[in-house]
This record gives C-alpha cells, structure tokens and sequence, in this order.
C-alpha cells in the first residue's frame, strides 16, 4: 500500500516538474558538455534564495520581489570567437517567471517554434519555459557569438520546456494596443517603469502597457476589495507630493501633471486602479476604454 | 607633496588611535575643496578611452595633484559581471594605474572583495597587472578582513564595516562604471562605495525580509548616502564609455555609448552629470537626494562648472 502511494506520489512530483519547466534534469545537469565547437568553461555555478545576492549583490531585489528560488549559470567558449554565457533562474511559479521575464525585456516578446516566450536583442536573449527565465549573452560581441546565442537557444529550449501561461491582467493590454507589457508584483518592479509614488503603494500587484513612450499602469490592491478606498489613498499619496500639481477632476477620475509635464489619469476600473501618463488626456481616455472593452469581453 | 605625506601619516595614526572613520571622513574635503580654478567636473569624449581618461584627470590639474610621491594608491573599480556595460574598462583602468605611478605612487592596489573570477572574465586582472598594478581580493565572506567603522552622520547606517586594506593606503581613487541599478534606478561613484564595505554589511542595506517596498528602496539609498560620509576617494573617475541603461547593475541590457569618462572630486556633482547621460534626472535618484542632503556635493548641474571636451 504504502509502496503504492509512494509511486503515485513520485510520479505526481515528476509530473509537476515537469510541467513547470524544471523539468527534465536539475539545475546542474540541464546544461549539455559542449555545444557544437563551443567548449563548456568550468563547473555551473548554483545559487539559491539569498545567495543570489553573492551573485549578483544589489541586482538580487528584483529577482526576490518576483519570487526567486534558485539559478545556475555557466559560460561556453569557442576559440577565436569569444564566450557566451547561459544564466537560468527558477522562479517559484510560471507566473513570478513570466514577471521577471517581462522586466528584463521590457515588455516585449515573440513565441517560438517550440512554443516558449523569448525576445532576441542585439546580444543577448531572455527565454521563458514554464518557471524558468534563461538568459544567454554574449560576452563578446561579435558576428560568430551572435549566432551562437541562437544556437544556444533551441539547444536550452529542448532542454527546458513548460508552459508559460500569460497572467490575466497582462491580457488586459491587447498586443495591437499596446507594444510593451510588464508584469509586477511589487514596487520595484513598478518603479522601474513609472517612479509613480514615494511611499509604499500598497500594491498586491499590476502591470502596465506601453505604447509611443505613453505609459498606462493597471494596478491591483487585494483583488479590489476595497477599490475605493485604496483608490482615495492613491490620490491623496501622489497629493502628498511635490512632483504633482495642477489636480483636476477628468471624465470620471482624476487629473494632474507630473515634473516632465506628462498627464497623469486615473480612474477605477472594474477592480482595478488604472492610470495613464503621457502627454495627451484624450490618449488616456482612449487607453481607459480599450482597457475597459477588454474587461468586459473576459466578463 | 607636504599635504599627501601628512595625510598618510594622519591616517595611520587615525588608525592606531581608534579614530580612522573620523580622519577618513575629514580629511580629503580638507584638501581638494579650494581648487577654486579647476571645474567641478572634467568630462572627455571620444573613441579613444585611454587618452578621455588622461585628459579627464589633466583637466583637474593632472595626477600629481592627488597622488604624491612614494604614495601607496587604492583603487576601487567593479568588476561586477563580464556582460558588456556592467564593468569598469580595462582601458580606463589601465590609464589611471599609468598616471598614478607616473606622478609617483610606490605602489597601484585594486582592494576588492569580489572573487578574482570576476577580475579574470572581465579582462581586468589582466589590465591591471600589465599596467603595473596590483590586485588585492579578501575573501568575502569572511569579516575578519573588515574593520567596524562607526557612522557618526549615518541616518540609518550606524556602523559600517570597511575593508581594512584601505587603512594600508594613503589615498583611494574610486573607478566605477556608471549604468542602470533597477534598485537604485542609477549607479555611480556613491553606489561604488559598496564594493568596500563588506557584503554581510551591504546585506543590511537591503533589509533582511527581503521586501521591495518604497520603505526598503529608501532604507538603501540612505544607507549608501550614509557611508558615504565615512569615505572619501581622493578622487573618483567615472568610466561612461559604454554602459548597460537597462537591467543594471548586472545585465545583460541595453547598451549605451556615450564615450565619456568624468573625473572629479564632487561625488554628488559626477552622480547628477551621469545619470542625466540617459535622461534621469537627480532630484528623482534618492541616493543622489540623501548624499546632497548629508552635504556631500552639488546637485544642481546649472551651479556646476563642468569642463567638456571631445578629443
């Protein structure tokens, strides 16, 4: 019996490593020896919870905001071409995953033939693969390390599979609509988009879409139990500050100007707060009602 | 040269005394501050790094002013990570280990507790030790290598833990890279100034539960302001060459080059100049705020005098 219950529980933990992307092998045997003529340098290197601030000191924050669990790193060479460098961080969940991955590219994505979210830049790409966030670079930049960043990426892509699911809020901010969409779970993560409050904002957690420099944040406090209330507190926050002035009541909200001048709007939707900072209220108007027909298709 | 012997010996018998935070703190205002001729800060442009920083520290009154003869130099630079934009320029650092023992010095020690991994895959270890200068790696995790150093101005940083190599030199010149700190939004001379303090310290800067909230963001820029007011580099040479605005401070991100490297003596002055590089603003850096708050330096670039050339 008891036998029994022990394989139905391994396969049920099998299972769910799997699915979320931790998948196949640990964090130490996911990387391959050598890829192709690039030559494994070294042992990987693990790190896991606090650690990661060994690693990388004061770049830990944001990792530990989005939920950090362990990540492993290693580097390839290839005489007369350089090196490259393979980091995977192992977030608690697919969602923390999708978070940070959304961070680091800024809110910009493309799926792969295999299915993950990755996004290619000049010399490095970030992968996401169900709680895994991959991020291969070159450290050498130059035509040879470049394509092997590509190469790298279908080789570690074979290797870590999961799904990675979108979360619901980012959904909000229709891809047509919207250029760049950044997941957050925290405040760090917010202020790196928009330095919106210098107080605590209370925030459970929110993401924001942007699209010609115009920034609109849909933020989340306790799934909107007390909407009004957090959104009363908001407002009287950013009153609080220097940085804001000229408050003005606009089509069912509020209105002010930030130090660059840009409008911020903001109003409630459904359970969320939402605000828009750009030059132009109507544009803010326009965001508000393509997020709101959003809200109301998912309804 | 009577000033830079005296500081030494000031030093050591700050040392001896117990009293060392003090003298640190004290004495390179003391010095630098009456250059009223020279700029704020000396900024070179151009493709070639090497002479931007020679040029950088020419416009200040060359080397000669801050380092004397027969003197033993500490150098602080980061060596953080090998991606591109996250770490000190080999050739920025080459040229100050040159000017340094050109005016002098007996001796060029890089004083890191990062682990001599990150000096090779950077290519620094290798700048450093053909330039004739030398590397000095304490093992971070042990706190026998740092000296508790009380923080007499600290808001919120009482106690900071200072690697105790600094006290074996007579002056420190702080080389740091200037790019994005998705903690601090910014880092730069100040934010340096961590790579001497020990890690468990450092630790404290981020608070222990981990939360990210503004609370923890503001409890870690007043505490780099705060250790701040215990060490002053003689001088600080800002490497803007090529710079990550994005991911920072550990990259990969978007890359920047602006092909600049700034020398001077005013740490808030050289914070507010470089982070206007990539459109921040200092009054919006709350490090920038709490060091000019603590009366560190200048904040307002229309009060500077900033010396730019492009070579």
């Amino acid at each position: 019996m008891c036998v029994r219950y022990g394989i139905v529980l391994f396969l049920l933990v099998c299972f769910i490593s799997g699915s979320t992307g931790e998948s196949k092998n640990n964090s130490i045997d996911i990387f391959p020896g050598d890829i192709l003529e690039w030559k494994l340098k070294g042992e990987p290197e693990v790190y896991v919870g606090d650690d990661l601030f060994l690693y990388i000191n004061g770049g830990a924050d944001i990792y530990q905001e989005y939920g950090f669990k362990k990540a492993s790193s290693v580097e390839y060479e290839k005489k007369g071409a350089g090196r490259i460098s393979v980091e995977i961080y192992y977030m608690d969940d697919p969602i923390s995953a999708f978070g940070i991955f959304s961070f680091k590219t800024g809110g910009k994505w493309k799926r792969s033939q295999n299915g993950n979210l990755y996004f290619p830049e000049d010399y490095y790409q970030n992968i996401l693969a169900g709680n895994c966030l991959i991020t291969i670079t070159s450290i050498d930049i130059n035509e040879e390390t470049g394509k092997g960043v590509s190469i790298f990426r279908n080789t570690f892509e074979k290797k870590i599979s999961g799904h990675s699911p979108i979360p619901r809020i980012i959904n909000l901010f229709t891809r047509e609509k919207f250029e760049k969409r950044i997941y957050f779970e925290g405040d760090l993560g917010m202020m790196n988009t928009y330095n919106l409050v210098s107080a605590e904002s209370g925030i459970t957690n929110g993401a924001a879409g942007i699209n010609n420099n115009n920034i609109t944040l849909l933020l989340n406090y306790n799934d909107g139990k007390n909407i009004r209330r957090d959104y009363s507190s908001l407002v009287n926050l950013l009153k609080s500050e220097s940085r804001y002035s000229e408050f003005r009541q606009a089509e069912g909200g509020i209105s002010c100007l930030d130090r660059s001048k840009n409008i911020l709007y903001m109003t409630i939707l459904n359970r969320y707060i939402v605000i828009y900072i750009g030059k132009k209220l109507d544009d803010g108007k326009i965001a508000v009602k393509q997020i709101s027909e959003e809200i109301s298709l998912i309804r | 040269m009577g000033k830079k012997i005296t500081r030494r010996s000031f030093l050591k018998k700050g040392a001896v005394l117990g009293a060392s935070s003090i003298l640190l703190y004290e004495f390179p205002n003391k010095i630098y501050s009456s250059q009223k001729n020279y700029p704020d800060i000396s900024v070179v442009s151009g493709t070639d790094y090497y002479n931007n920083t020679i040029n950088a520290v020419a416009g200040l009154g060359g080397m000669g002013k801050y380092v004397g003869k027969g003197s033993k130099v500490a150098v602080l630079a980061n060596p953080q990570r090998p991606n591109p934009g996250a770490f000190t320029s080999p050739i920025v650092v080459s040229a100050v280990i040159t000017m340094c023992l050109e005016a002098g010095a007996s001796s060029v020690t890089f004083i890191s507790w990062l682990p001599v991994k990150s000096w090779e895959s950077t290519g620094l270890k290798k700048a450093v030790e053909k330039a004739g200068g030398q590397l000095d790696i304490v093992d971070l995790r042990d706190e026998s290598c740092f000296k508790a150093v009380p923080v007499p101005e600290g808001k919120v940083l009482k106690e900071a833990k200072v690697m105790k190599k600094l006290f074996d030199h007579d002056l420190l010149i702080n080389v740091p890279v200037t790019k994005d700190h998705l903690g601090n939004k910014f880092t730069g001379t100040m934010k340096n100034l961590m790579g001497l303090n020990s890690p468990k310290s450092n630790r404290t800067f981020h608070k222990s539960d981990w939360k990210t909230n503004r609370e923890s963001i503001i409890h870690l820029d007043q505490s780099i302001a705060d250790l701040n007011t215990i060490i002053t580099p003689a001088l600080s040479i800002v490497d803007a060459t090529e710079f990550i605005i994005t991911n920072g401070p550990f990259g990969p991100g978007k890359l920047i080059k602006p092909r600049k490297v700034i020398a001077g003596t005013d740490r808030i002055a050289m914070d507010s100049y470089c982070c206007q590089l990539w459109g921040l603003k200092p009054e919006d850096i709350i490090m920038i705020k709490k060091g000019f708050e603590h009366g560190l330096g200048k904040m307002d670039l229309s009060k500077m005098k900033i010396s730019e050339t492009t070579l």
